[in-house]
């Protein structure tokens, strides 16, 4: 660890309990526990060698062997992630994958059958034209707004390009390619988004469910499989508005929760849960996904309209069959590493003023985690905090 | 390198003795009991296309 040094790309963000850092050269945020904070304050006001691990034990009350051990290991972590610079460190590998830009559409691919349809949302008109299963999925998300008569003002393609590749196409040019589905769902409904919302600046888009009462936003933020589609469903039936399902965008600059109220989609296990409330799903259209066949709980078409409201509470669902409902307070730090570990978007490039103000945004919110094995306790618990 | 033991009192996680202790001491002990390895928790690559997103 000889001459080791920040790199001059890199920034610690402001928050508590953690360290973030933003490296401006690559456009990637990077989350390591408070130990690790605590080593990248004394590399960033210039200690290196022994006085660098003599000072970390002494902090830490570790015998220096152990701390040199540990320090090794995160320096040479840092040096190969390009985050510090030294003698001992080759420059760091290209994490960023390459871009493409060339559109070459593989004509054996081509033989699938096409989804083509036109919506109108928010008095804005939009044509899709997305190949194979997929399109079927997009579709029957947006089949209640349906318009077939309507002139389009935007054209949305989606089609195989080589290899197992996808490409979206927006009025023909090229946004996207990819051979990620959740990366090609995800640019379909933020280029729909951003032509319902024209001249949007965006602070970040999270994965999640978002809900509201008396105008404070609730995200529902989780990964495939938490609950948190069913928890929302079953926050509707007790009252809150609808704002989002899969997408919680954030406006800036104050981080309003735009609504995005795609029908909820209901997976097979949890349709008895909420069967009491919503007795219409037995009756429902189906959707796929995933590999099972959910039901879609469709919103009124007023939902489109509602307005952006300010997100208040932050509470990261996970269904755990059998376990008593709990729910913990935990810190922003805490609810950014979630974040990162499942799917946020930043826009690109990433920049400081922008995760910033994400940060301030969410240091003025609440966070929870919460555990539940029974609904009703689940919405009890988050009643407790958000009325 | 030097030693730790050489810069300040001993600290030991099995101390029990904390009657009279003063307060630099209980907040040695209590970084001690927190202490874990520097380790990445989580990390955002960054998309190398404009308006790339990356969700399910």
């Amino acid at each position: 660890m000889r001459g080791v040094h920040v790199s001059a790309s890199v920034r610690r963000l402001p928050i508590e309990g953690g360290l973030l850092l933003f490296d401006a050269s690559g456009n990637n945020l990077f989350a390591f526990n408070e130990t690790a904070g605590h080593a990248w304050d004394l590399l960033a006001a210039g200690r290196c060698d022994e006085e660098l691990v003599n000072e970390f034990a002494a902090w830490w009350g570790i015998p220096a062997a152990r701390a040199g051990s540990d320090l090794s290991a995160i320096l040479a972590q840092w040096g190969r992630l390009g985050l510090v610079t030294g003698p001992d460190f080759a420059s760091a590998p290209a994490l960023v994958r390459p871009g493409s830009t060339q559109v070459s559409v593989a004509q054996s691919c081509r033989s699938q059958s096409i989804s083509a349809w036109t919506c109108t949302i928010r008095g804005i008109s939009i044509a899709f034209a997305i190949e194979g299963q997929f399109g079927q999925t997009i579709r029957s998300l947006f089949q209640q707004l349906e318009n077939p008569d309507a002139v389009p003002e935007t054209r949305l393609e989606v089609r195989p390009v080589a290899g197992d590749e996808m490409v979206l196409l927006t009025d023909g040019t090229e946004r996207i390619r990819t051979a990620d589905s959740g990366q090609l769902v995800g640019a379909v409904y933020q280029t729909v988004l951003e032509r319902i919302h024209p001249g949007i600046n965006w602070l970040a888009i999270i994965h999640g469910a978002a809900v509201a009462h008396r105008g404070a936003g609730l995200a529902l933020p989780g990964p495939s499989g938490s609950g948190k589609s069913t928890l929302a469903a079953a926050l509707l039936a007790a009252g809150y508005d609808y704002l989002a399902d899969d997408m919680i965008a954030l406006a800036a600059p104050d981080g309003a929760i735009l609504p995005w109220p795609l029908p909820l989609s209901i997976k097979p296990g949890s349709i008895t849960a909420v069967a009491a409330q919503y007795p219409e799903l037995a009756e429902a259209p189906s959707y796929r996904t995933k590999g099972v066949d959910a039901r879609l709980l469709i919103p009124p078409m007023t939902a489109w309209d509602a307005a952006p409201t300010s997100l208040r509470f932050l509470i990261f669902p996970r269904f755990s069959a059998g376990a008593s409902a709990e729910l913990r307070r935990i810190s922003a730090f805490e609810a950014v590493k979630q974040l990162l570990a499942d799917r946020i978007w930043f826009g690109y490039p990433i920049t400081e003023a922008r995760v910033t103000a994400f940060l301030n945004r969410l240091n003025d919110s609440a966070a929870y985690a919460l555990t539940y094995g029974e609904l009703g306790q689940a919405v009890r618990l988050v009643e407790q905090v958000a009325r | 390198m030097s030693s730790v033991e050489n810069t300040g009192p001993p600290v030991r996680p099995g101390d029990q003795d904390t009657d009279g202790m003063d307060e630099a001491r209980r907040a040695a002990l209590l970084r001690l009991a927190k202490y874990t390895a520097p380790a990445m928790l989580a990390l955002l690559l960054s998309e190398n296309a404009a308006h790339a997103t990356t969700f399910a």
